[in-house]
């Protein structure tokens, strides 16, 4: 197995005349937690719609612990390790938050589309979502409908949708978007605990909580990588400031 | 606390009082009760129609309710269940062979269900709009093949069979309709208990996940396309248990049967009963087969009165009347409907009076256009009426209006009522 | 097949055709604007009839080619105003299945009021003659009538869509869903005016339709599935998508009708004159079955196909 967990090498995706991803190099190590940045429009949610399977990059290649999947659908995607949570909370609005995450344990149990016994005698199943619940803190909302789910609530289900199939690497989409402070510092401790020991890529903006999470910063501009390093590594880098800060004190105005 | 937290809270396990076994109970005591209040050749006959019907409904239903897709050709597999049961009982009787026939139906709906692999396959490419258009091209493609095969479908009139061909089994001879009731019955429970169970497991939770989100189901490793093949196959088996058993309650199978107004007594049924209680559809049935049977003596408008009732359904009461009666039920619980029950009382009253208008006016517009060679005259609600005269129609459009622009003012008032109980709207708690 | 039927064929067809497209653009229009997909549209192009065959009893044909359609386009409004804008809310399988049952409404009320069988709707006097010769036979002037109808709507539909600002965001909203909240605080406005229009189209097409097809309650529910086949295959939201499926269903129908062949025909050319027993009855069938017992079959057949393999249509961009 490759040491990395995701490598994308120059990636490619236009719509129409339009070049959205413009030879992107990317790599994700295995158990690294990697932030995306880039302003608005740079091609951070298409490049997880490219990774995820969503859509079909134009040309380039992306492997997963070096087996190729762009390309492939999002469940064969799924089956190769990867899994993903969105930007826009995508849970099923109209099912309890248990059957919620019933569904999303289902493949990786072996499950899948049986009809041999009922859900309440699978006890495997029972046994992770109650150990999920307990890690979403979710516990006392397990038969509420997801649709009845505070905001931070339904972000931590849409956490662990992503979570609960089991993938060892996981892409999450601005997973604190629309949060307030103290809200932010809660799903940030949270989504720490439950990605420990996964590799991690992730899309986000607030600088606060991706100098302190982050192990490595890559930066999308205009559809290219044009730095990737330590948090360290990328703050002082000039290209960085120019391009995306733009000033060179942009943290503190920010 | 919302209705939704109601709803949810009831299907809690371990704070239900009642054990889940108690509502099959009633059923098959029920199932055991009818035949014997209403005995009779004509009324055990309707019974039957009504279970077959009631099963087709409940088939639809893992579609529309359990997997959110709109099938506009389901009567189809009903159809096709119900020839290939009544040309198996014609050839194993050829044949000599002896074969029980409550079981017949076995047969109709394991071929539905490898049929409805097939179509299903075809079908369930994409949910929404063009599961529905491909279902309607289905249907429409295997209706049209009856008038190219009249060897499978018959000729106009249809295939015929003689259900006592087969010979007796299980004590029965099958010539009264009180045996027929039996295998129905015998059948609705199994297809009843079968769809529950079918909502208990791995695949009907998926089924339900596909309703909500189909892509999401996508990105958790499974295949959207392949859970809408197996609940439109298992949908299809079922409706070819009540299209056998309809083939067998009538002795004879039609076209009539596989076409488009079929498929839509069965989505009306469906809806109208609702689709979000397991039994609501099995109501639909009961309700809509009762109006078909008894309503269609008693008035020329009772398709009317039918297609009329869907779209108040569809505008007022989007879950059906089980909807209705399971959101009352929670509101009784909650202690929650006293406070209500004056202003449900008058709207209920006007709402009568305003339907009272609707029907005369129906009434009276049948009887001066589709009807008039029977003469102007003619009682409606007990009142002597004149299809030519202005004071009929004047009454008829009074109530009608009347009563439905008095009630507009009580509704928002009970809305008020409700926000102030809690019922609807706001915040969770 | 003669050189006169072939001719008097591709007529009829482009003439089918056309009246096809009157109602499948209207469709096409309310679709874009509101993602319904209308099931009452059959109903009121067959309400268009009725109320050409009233009208033109009380004050003419002609008087009535412009009464009707406007009636049935207010029809259309209120039932966008009062109906489906109520039930928006609960999504599009409420709209749909609202639609569904108004045409279910509809086609009972028709029989209410003019009764079960078809109606004496025929070719108003003035146009009851014979347009021209062609190899000795005559084309009734109706027809041609019919022709320069949707020709002439065609003209004033796309003068409407292209120098108004209303007709401007409508049209752009074709290709452009998103344009539709341009609109601003008029969008309720605006879709119950095209409701309207997408109703008075339809309207129109029932009134030049009415005497050449049969006008009967039947006539909205045998339509209606040939519409949906129609938008479908030229891909949902395309007009001209619409217009080119429009054409091919008119071939479609109108040669399978002419077209005088059967399996058993083709088979007798390759010397092959009866039906191999051995093979049972369905074969025997099979043999007899003639180019007009699949003419209704094909548009289905192509709108399976279509949404199999090519799920965006003809033209359509939206899969």
């Amino acid at each position: 197995m490759s040491a990395n967990a995701i490598e994308i090498r120059d990636l490619r995706k236009s719509f129409g005349p339009v070049d959205i991803i413009r030879g992107v190099n990317l790599e994700l190590r295995a158990g690294e937690r990697h932030a995306l940045i880039g302003p608005n429009g740079a091609g951070k949610s298409t490049l997880f719609h490219l990774i995820s399977g969503r859509l079909r990059p134009t040309s380039g290649k992306i492997l997963l612990h070096g087996q190729e999947i762009q390309g492939k659908p999002p469940a064969r995607i799924v089956h190769a390790g990867l899994s993903r949570s969105f930007q826009i909370t995508n849970i099923f609005p109209e099912m309890t938050v248990l059957e919620n995450l019933r569904c999303a344990v289902l493949w990786k149990l072996g499950h899948r589309y049986s009809v041999l016994r009922p859900l309440g005698r699978l006890r495997d199943v029972e046994a992770e979502c109650t150990r999920l619940l307990e890690e979403l803190r979710l516990t006392h909302r397990r038969t509420s409908r997801a649709d009845s789910l505070s905001y931070p609530e339904q972000r931590a289900l849409e956490l662990g949708l992503a979570v609960a199939s089991g993938a060892d690497t996981l892409l999450l989409d601005e997973p604190m978007a629309g949060m307030s402070h103290s809200e932010t510092a809660a799903a940030l401790e949270l989504i720490m605990a439950v990605t420990e020991g996964r590799s991690l890529l992730m899309v986000e903006h607030d600088m606060g909580v991706i100098f302190e999470m982050a192990d490595r910063i890559s930066v999308l501009v205009y559809g290219e990588v044009i730095a990737t390093g330590t948090p360290e590594e990328i703050r002082a880098n000039p290209a960085v400031q120019e391009a995306y800060l733009g000033t060179p004190n942009a943290e503190e105005a920010a | 606390m919302t209705m939704n937290a109601i709803e949810t809270a009831r299907s809690r396990p371990g704070q239900t009082l009642l054990p889940a076994t108690l509502p099959w109970a009633a059923v098959i005591a029920v199932l055991f009760i009818l035949p014997l209040a209403f005995p009779g050749t004509a009324m055990v006959s309707t019974l039957n129609y009504l279970g077959t019907m009631a099963i087709f409904a409940l088939s639809y239903n893992v579609l529309l309710g359990q997997t959110g897709l709109l099938s506009l050709g389901h009567a189809t597999f009903f159809g096709l269940g119900g020839f290939i049961a009544t040309h198996a009982l014609l050839g194993m009787a050829e044949a000599g062979w002896a074969f029980p026939l409550p079981l017949l139906p076995l047969i109709g709906g394991l071929g539905a269900f490898v049929l409805g692999i097939f179509g299903g396959w075809l079908a369930s490419g994409k949910g929404g709009m063009p599961f529905a258009m491909i279902t309607l091209g289905l249907s429409e493609l295997v209706y049209a093949a009856a008038a190219i095969f009249p060897s499978i479908y018959g000729s106009e009139e249809g295939v015929s069979m003689d259900r006592m061909e087969l010979g007796s089994s299980f004590g029965m001879d099958y010539g009264s309709a009180t045996d027929i009731y039996v295998i129905v019955a015998v059948w609705f429970v199994i297809c009843a208990a079968g769809l529950k169970y079918f909502t208990t497991t791995p695949l009907g939770l998926l089924a339900n996940a596909v309703r909500d989100n189909a892509e999401r189901v996508e990105f958790l490793g499974f295949s959207a396309r392949r859970v809408r093949m197996w609940t439109y196959a298992i949908a299809a088996g079922v409706a070819g248990i009540a299209g056998s058993l309809a083939a067998i309650n009538f002795e004879i199978i039609t076209v009539i049967e596989l076409g488009a107004a079929t498929s839509t007594l069965v989505l009306l049924m469906t809806y109208i009963g609702g689709t979000r209680v397991f039994f609501g559809p099995v109501l639909g049935a009961v309700v809509i087969g009762l109006m078909k049977v008894w309503l269609s003596d008693l008035t020329p408008a009772w398709m009317l009165y039918f297609g009329l009732l869907f779209i108040f359904v569809v505008m007022v009461a989007p879950g059906g009347l089980a909807g209705i009666l399971v959101g009352a039920g929670a509101m009784i619980r909650a202690g929650r409907l006293g406070p209500q029950l004056p202003l449900l009382a008058a709207i209920g009253g006007l709402g009568l009076l305003s339907l009272a208008g609707v029907i005369m006016l129906i009434e009276l517009g049948y009887r001066a256009g589709l009807d008039a060679a029977l003469g102007s005259q003619i009682r409606i609600l007990g009142l002597p009426m004149d299809a030519h005269g202005l004071n009929s129609w004047g009454l008829a459009a009074l109530l009608a209006l009347g009563g439905a622009l008095s009630i507009r003012p009580l509704l928002s008032r009970l809305e008020t009522l409700q926000h102030r109980l809690g019922l609807k709207g706001g915040d969770p708690a | 097949m003669g050189l006169d039927v072939l001719s008097f064929s591709i007529l009829n067809s482009v003439l089918y055709g056309m009246l096809l497209f009157l109602l499948a653009s209207g469709l096409t229009l309310i679709f874009s604007m509101m993602g319904v997909l209308n099931f009452a549209h059959a109903s009121f192009f067959m309400v268009g009839a009725y109320l050409g065959y009233e009208l033109s009893k009380d004050i003419g044909f002609f008087p009535a080619l412009v009464l009707a359609p406007l009636i049935v386009g207010v029809l259309g409004a209120l039932v966008e105003r009062y109906g489906l804008r109520r039930v928006h809310r609960f999504g599009h399988l409420g709209e749909l299945l609202f639609t569904f049952g108004l045409a279910f409404v509809i086609e009972e009320a028709v029989q209410m009021i003019w009764g079960r069988s078809s109606q004496n709707f025929g070719v108003p006097a003035a146009l009851d003659f014979t347009a021209f010769e062609l190899f000795g036979t005559g084309y009734p002037a109706f027809r041609v009538f019919m022709l320069v109808v949707a020709v002439a709507v065609f003209a004033g539909l796309w003068l409407l869509l292209t120098k108004t600002r209303v007709g401007l965001i409508v049209k752009a909203s074709l290709t452009h869903p998103e344009m539709v909240s341009m609109l601003g605080h008029n969008v309720p406005m605006v879709f119950m005016a095209v409701f309207g229009v997408g109703s008075a189209l339809a309207g129109i097409a029932g009134v030049i339709a009415g005497p050449v097809l049969v006008t009967q309650p039947s006539m909205a529910a045998s339509l209606g599935p040939i519409l949906f086949v129609i938008v479908v295959v030229g891909g949902l939201g395309s007009l001209s998508g619409a217009f080119i499926a429009s054409l091919i269903i008119g071939f479609i129908q109108t040669f399978a009708v002419a077209i005088d062949l059967s399996v058993r025909d083709v088979f007798g050319w390759l010397g092959v004159s009866e039906a191999p027993t051995f093979l049972g009855p369905v074969f025997t069938d099979a043999w007899g079955v003639s180019v007009a017992q699949l003419g209704p079959v094909i548009p289905y057949l192509l709108l399976v196909v279509m949404l199999i393999f090519r799920p965006a249509g003809l033209v359509g961009k939206r899969g």
